[in-house]
This record gives structure tokens, sequence and C-alpha cells, in this order.
């Protein structure tokens, strides 16, 4: 193949650009009139043949939030016939929402999984199903805030007492759940809590049932009841499956006036979602009013369910800026002006949906956090990258300011921390001025901006306009396997350079908190990277968005000590001699090899074969490809050296482990 | 027709907005599309030009108005594709692999999409920027918000790690 793969996808793409469609104009005037059509839509499965999902033993057992006591559900399944686990994705922490009654109407209740302490977690639409059939009072997700516990207790159930989930198959967007027989007698509210509930899960838009294997029509004309209800199929006139629309065909009182379908119960709204309305009287026109746990008004909204409204993101950043709890009242108003019976929830909001499985996350130009003078929101989730910055080639020394490299130069710590400068300072500040920084021990590096924000000497006031000090960088004093990083609530992680596995690199930062906090302090990191004797400090007057910009930046000079990882270069064939004839391919051979430690280079070869790759340019790396997709790096300080560092073998999905159990 | 003393008046918000909705709509979506597939690209266009509307004020000028875009775009779709994920295991486990018998692409297009999906996220965005979207570095620098030196950098490391994965996979 001589082609460029390049070029090979350069034609294979996927929505070449006569394929596009024009712009749709109606819906930017949507847009603008602030009534976007975003919908929460019903992903359907397309699935060619059927997914059989069975709830296997064994993960009924969930332990309440507080850290109390273990809570052992009943089982409730049978011995499934084929299990198909179809797993959750382990980054995602889902809600699942159920369907209890309310005064007797359907009432979506979040049952957040973060509480289910048990990894893998089970699948979701079994899950979902026992859930529901143990009741309202079976979720003892421990010390609920009282005004979700106050919801809680009025919820009731109409599944019939005793109903266990036998099975649950999902096809082609219908999920036909069998059910223990208690339920042949189920009410119209039982089978809608059972639909809402299914199709509630992603994929699944319409429900059957079965009664012990026995299958089911719901609802029968010709029975004269005009109800759901369940019969047995040897009369297959009613319908062998339906979706959320069935209900509406019923002059039950399934549903409400004003039913709020998102957010649940007790769960979450983000800032932008939108409220999605239900309930008998489409028509209807609904006063949305948000309320926070004192009293305060948060946010007033008029909607209808087919006209949604969105929570706009001022109102969580006015709330604090980052999850709390509210009090989400919808007040209907029938097309006549009567006034019908409101519904009340309480809700938790949450600032925009972290991107967390970005791995290049930190952002300069679209990045969603707020102007440096409000709170930063206590991000808990690390963000987690694969390759850190500081990775890749390094920094020509001629690159550097000579004042860099001098500082640098004349810290007691040079010999242990490598210089970091940013890679195109410019970017970042047009025309800073570079000048060092006093850091007691180590070297600093700062760049003024003439009447901006920053302090007029170290350790001083800040003021808006000393311009001094805006940003830098430090290598100070302190271990390289600290943790003082912890201290922050915003956390970064990086788990390996882009060719090799030593760069494990970890940070935190906030507002430096040595004022009274947010407003006009900088915002501080403490950076650790693997084999650099000491911890870095990355501030920032110009906020959130700029430091993580700069950290973005940092790259190591070379000749100061970082080893900022080439690409991978062949392995030259006649460096070593006496190795095996052929390259061993299994983790088995390698493991074998080092069983007793560190080997030289020479020495492996004679037993595993030479080398596919080399690279590094402070370390000498070979590294070999397996079979299984993974790739072994092998940190020699030298190519004539046995001092292995490090056997790092990262998978294909990035995970890094050291084969010498370091 | 030209409105004596229009010239100098900044535009309003809804006019700049439909305009760059109007220009700008087929690239938002064909990026969407590329990354999450057509049926779902309606959505993703529609949440990112919501997010422009909602911050119309920060949208930067021409030129720079598309990869600014692009930048949103890229986080909206990153938050669908993990949506995405679970459901598509879900299609993966079905006995055909939905889309496959559409179009027999040659084995070396085959290859290079094999390849692409195993490099890491930050090669493959980069080059998909570069291939599909036809970006160049200065513009990849505005999506991906670094310079744009670093962008010609991860563009060109990311282009030989493909060249590598395809040397991988098909043993000489």
């Amino acid at each position: 193949m001589n082609r460029d793969p390049f070029d090979t996808l350069r034609s294979r793409n996927p929505a070449p650009p006569e394929s596009l469609p024009e712009a749709p104009m109606t819906l930017a005037s949507r847009i603008t009139a602030g009534r976007p059509t975003l919908r929460r839509g019903l992903a359907i499965a397309t699935a060619a043949a059927a997914v059989v999902l069975v709830a296997g033993g064994g993960w009924l057992i969930w332990s309440r939030a507080g850290g109390g006591r273990d809570v052992v559900a009943p089982a409730t399944t049978l011995v499934p016939e084929t299990t198909t686990s179809l797993p959750l994705d382990q980054e995602e922490v889902p809600e699942l929402v159920v369907y209890f009654l309310r005064d007797g109407a359907l009432m979506p209740v979040a049952r957040d999984l973060r509480v289910l302490n048990v990894r893998p977690l089970p699948d979701l639409g079994p899950l979902a199903i026992d859930l529901l059939l143990w009741g309202p009072g079976a979720w003892d997700a421990g010390p609920l805030p009282d005004p979700v516990a106050a919801a809680e207790a009025q919820l009731t159930t109409a599944i019939p007492e005793g109903t266990t989930l036998l099975g649950l198959t999902i096809a082609d967007g219908v999920a036909i759940v069998d059910l223990s027989s208690e339920f042949a007698a189920a009410s119209p509210q039982a089978i809608a809590q059972v639909v809402y509930t299914l199709t509630g899960l992603d994929g699944v838009a319409a429900a059957a049932f079965s009664i012990e294997g026995m299958p089911q029509a719901i609802g029968s004309l010709t029975s004269g009841v005009l109800t759901p209800h369940l019969e047995s199929w040897g009369t297959p006139t009613g319908e062998p499956s339906v979706g959320r629309e069935f209900f509406s065909m019923y002059p039950s009182d399934v549903m409400s006036d004003v039913m709020i379908e998102h957010p649940a119960l007790g769960g979450t709204l983000r800032a932008g979602e939108a409220v999605i309305l239900a309930g008998r009287l489409d028509a209807a026109e609904v006063t949305l009013t948000l309320t926070a746990v004192d009293g305060t008004l948060l946010w007033n909204a008029l909607a209808t369910p087919s006209d949604p409204a969105h929570l706009p993101p001022e109102v969580l950043e006015a709330a604090g800026g980052h999850g709390v709890w509210a009090t989400l009242l919808a007040e209907a108003t029938a097309s006549d002006g009567s006034a019908l019976d409101p519904s009340e929830i309480p809700v938790w909001l949450e600032p925009d949906v972290p991107f967390t499985d970005e791995p290049d996350l930190p952002e300069a130009t679209t990045t969603t956090v707020p102007a440096p003078t409000t709170t930063l929101p206590a991000g808990t989730t690390p963000i987690m990258g694969h390759a850190a910055p500081w990775s890749g080639p390094g920094l020509a020394p001629d690159e550097v300011p000579a004042v860099a490299l001098e500082t640098w130069a004349a810290a007691e710590n040079a010999a242990e921390c490598a210089l970091l400068f940013p890679a195109d300072p410019a970017a970042l500040a047009d025309g800073a001025v570079l000048h060092d920084r006093y850091f007691g021990g180590g070297w600093g590096l700062a760049w003024d901006l003439p009447s901006g924000p920053g302090r007029w000497e170290p350790g001083g006031e800040y003021c808006a306009d000393c311009g001094r000090e805006a940003f830098g960088v430090a290598g100070t004093g302190g271990e390289p396997t600290g943790t003082e990083d912890s201290i922050w609530a915003n956390r970064l992680e990086w788990t390996y350079g882009p060719e090799a596995g030593p760069r494990y690199s970890h940070a935190g930062y906030g507002y430096e908190g040595l004022t009274s906090g947010g407003a006009g302090e900088p915002v501080l990191a403490y950076l650790f990277i693997d084999h650099q004797g000491c911890m870095y400090n990355v501030w920032s007057f110009r906020g959130e968005e700029h430091l993580l910009a700069l950290i973005e930046q940092l790259r190591f000079v070379e000749g100061t000590g970082g080893y900022g990882l080439g690409a991978l270069q062949p392995f030259p064939n006649d460096m070593l001699t006496g190795c095996a004839g052929e390259t061993a391919r299994d983790l088995a051979s390698f493991e074998a090899a080092l069983a007793n430690g560190p080997i030289s280079l020479e020495a492996l070869c004679a037993l595993v074969g030479v080398p596919d790759y080399q690279t590094g340019s402070g370390l000498f790396i070979p590294a070999y490809d397996l079979a299984d997709g993974s790739r072994l790096f092998l940190g020699y300080t030298g190519p004539r050296s046995d001092d292995l560092i490090y056997a790092n073998l990262v998978s294909p999905d990035g995970e890094t482990r050291d084969l010498l159990g370091k | 027709m030209t409105v004596v003393g229009a010239v100098d008046r900044p535009a309003s918000p809804e006019a700049r907005f439909s305009t760059l909705f109007a220009r700008h709509y087929p690239a938002v979506f064909g990026y969407a599309a590329r990354r999450v597939g057509r049926d779902e690209a309606g959505d993703a266009a529609a949440e990112v030009f919501t997010i422009a509307w909602r911050r119309i004020a920060r949208v930067p000028a021409e030129p720079e108005t598309l990869p600014w875009l692009y930048g949103v775009a890229r986080k909206v779709v990153a938050n669908q594709e993990r949506a995405a994920r679970r459901r598509l295991r879900l299609e993966a486990r079905a006995a055909v692999s939905p889309g496959a018998a559409v179009e027999a692409p040659g084995a070396a297009a085959l290859d290079v999409e094999a390849a692409l999906l195993r490099l890491g996220s930050a090669d493959r965005e980069v080059l998909r920027l570069a291939a599909w979207e036809e970006l160049q570095p200065a513009e990849i620098a505005a999506v991906l918000g670094c310079s744009a030196n670093a962008a010609a950098v991860r563009l060109h490391r990311a282009r030989q790690r493909l060249a590598g994965e395809m040397t991988r996979e098909v043993p000489s």
C-alpha cells in the first residue's frame, strides 16, 4: 500500500460537503425567539437481532449514600437461560427514572445510581424494573435531603405486591417483560408504571408483557372495558405492545393534569436543559417556578408541553455556580383559563455537563467556565487526559528567552526540576513581559502585563492594575511524589505520554486563597510530573480559562532535565547481538523475563528478541508490540545500561501497568 | 439596496445570528454527521447554534466564526457520543453490523478507518478536522484551543501515528 493513509482518510469523508443540507432558517428563528427545539429524544435501537437482558444474581446490594449499613434487597430473578450482559459505561453515572404514583397519577422518580455500591453496575433494564417492583419505600438510599424525603413519602405504587421479574428481552425497540402471576391482575396504573419506566430507557419505545412466560395483550376493545388491562394471548384482540401514547387513548386518571417528566422527582436538571412537560391537557399553558431551599425565587418561565423552557445557566450561577437543591413548581392553566392541579417536585440543579472524557481538555477558546470574578465550580471529577502537554517534544533552548534559562540554571533545584516553559507565550497574552520571579530554593518565571491585575511584590497584596505577575510558572521545592494538589477541588490528571509510559502527571487548581478568596486572586495550580524532583506552581490572574491554556502550553526545555519523548523510531537492527531469533509477542514471555526484576536490554533481547521501536531523549526507551495490541515500553538510563527504571505496558485503551511492579 | 448611515451601525444580535446560521449550519451539521451520524446531527447542530445564540456576544467575527462553532460542536458531540455509546454497544451485539453493507469500501479504506479508531481521541480529532473539515492548522488551533504551531505539530504527529497504525495492522 503506497498511498498515504491520510489521503485515504480524506477520501472517506462520511458526510462530504455536497451532501449537506441547507440551513433550516425556521430553526434559526426559533432559537433567537428563545425557544430552541432541543428535545430529549428517545433513541430507538435498531438492533437486527434480539438482545436478551436478564438480571443475574448477586448485584442486588447497595449501600447507603452516607456510608451506613448495607441493604440486601430481595433477589427477584430466576437463573437466566441466556445471560447477555449489556455493560454500563463506567464513566457514565446514570440516573434511572422509575414511575411511581402520587395522588394516583404517574410520577417520574429519579434513582441516582451513584449510591449503588456495586461494580460493575448491572444491566439497567432489569435494575429499573426491580426498583419499580420493590416500590418507593425500598429505596433506602441514605440521608436524603428533607424536601426529597418528604416528596418520596407521598409516593405509592399500584404494582401488585409480590410481583417479581422473571425476564426482560429488548429487541427492535420493544421491551418484553416477563412478570410473575401476581401481575395478571394489574390495574391501568400498574401497567402504565411499567410501560413508562421501560420506555424511559435508551432504545426502548414500547413495552409488551408476558405472565409466567405466557404472552399478554394489553387492553381489549372487544371486552368492552376501556381501560388498559392484561389478557392472555389466547384472545389476541388487544395491543401486543404499547408505548406511552397508548395511555392517552384512555380516559383514565393515569396522568395528572401536568406532569414534569424531566427532571424527575429528586432528579438532576442541568444548565441549558429543558424542563419536559407532559400531562392530560396539551394545550395548557404552564408557569414554571424554581425556588431555592431558602425560598428565594431562582427562575420563572412560561412553557407548554410542546414548547419547553430551558434552564438558563445564569440561574445556576446566581444560585452559587454549582449543584444545589431546589423546588420546581409547575402550575397549569387550562385553555379556558381555569387553574389545574399544580405539580411540585424537588430537583437537583447542576451546571453544564462536564466534558470529562475529553482527553485534551484544557481549552482556551470555548470553555464553559464562568468569568474569573465568580466562584470556581467545585469540580470533584478529575479531568482525565492521556497525553500530558509536556510529554511531547521539548522546546529547543534557543526558542526560550535567555532569562528563563538563566533563572532555572541559578536555582538550587535545577538538577531535579526541569524547566517548563510555554510554547507560545504571545498567544497567552500579547505584550507580556517576562522576568524572573523569586521562589526561594526554586526557580520562578512571571509575565507582567501593563495595567492588568497582579501584585507589586511576591506574596504582596493584589490590585487590579499593578501589572505584575499576571501569570507564571515556577519549580519549587517539595517532594516529587507529593499530593499537595489534592487540596484543590479542581483536578487534572494525565496518564501517559503519546508514545510512552512514564509521563504520569497530576495537578489541582483553585483560587490561591491568601485573601478572602475568589475575585482578584490568581488561580493557582500545583503540578506534579513523574521523574521530576519538585512541585511546579502555575498561576494566572486572568482566570481559570487562562490558567488551563497556560498549562496546555507548557513544554520541557531540552537540556534542562525533562524527558521530552520523541516519536517512535524503528529499532536499529544491528545494535544488539545474541538476540532471540524471533521477537516474542505474548505478555507471559516478558513477565517471565522480568520476573527477577530489572535486566539489561542485551539479556532481555536474548530472551524475547529485538525490540520493534526505540524512543526517548532522556531515557533510552525500546518498545515491543504485543499481539493483543498493547505496547511495552522499557525505560533504560542508556542504550548499554542495565538500569531499567520501568517496564510500562500500555494497553490499547491507554491503561498503563509497570511490569516491574513498582 | 444601500441605506445611508447604516454602514457603521452594528448589526442586531438577531441579524448577526441569522447570518452566521445561514452560512455555517451546513458545515456544523456535517461536522456532527461525521461523528455521530446523520440521524443525530440535526439535534447536535441545533444545540450548537443554541449555545452560539446564548453567547452571541462572545462568538468571534469571521473568519474565526466557523472554527469557534466547531469547538462548541466538539463538546456537544462528546456529550452525545457518551450517551449513545450504550446504544451502539447494543447494536454491535446484533448479528449484522448496521450500515456495513451499504457500501463496500476498499481494503485500504477499511484499514484506515480501523487505524483511526485505534488512535487516541486527540489524534483522531485532529486528523478528522484536517481530512474531513479540511481545516488549516490555524483553524484547527482555534477549534482545539491551542496555538497554530501546536496544531501543526499535533497534526504532523497524528499523521505519523496513523501511518504507524496502518503498518502495524498489515504484517509485511
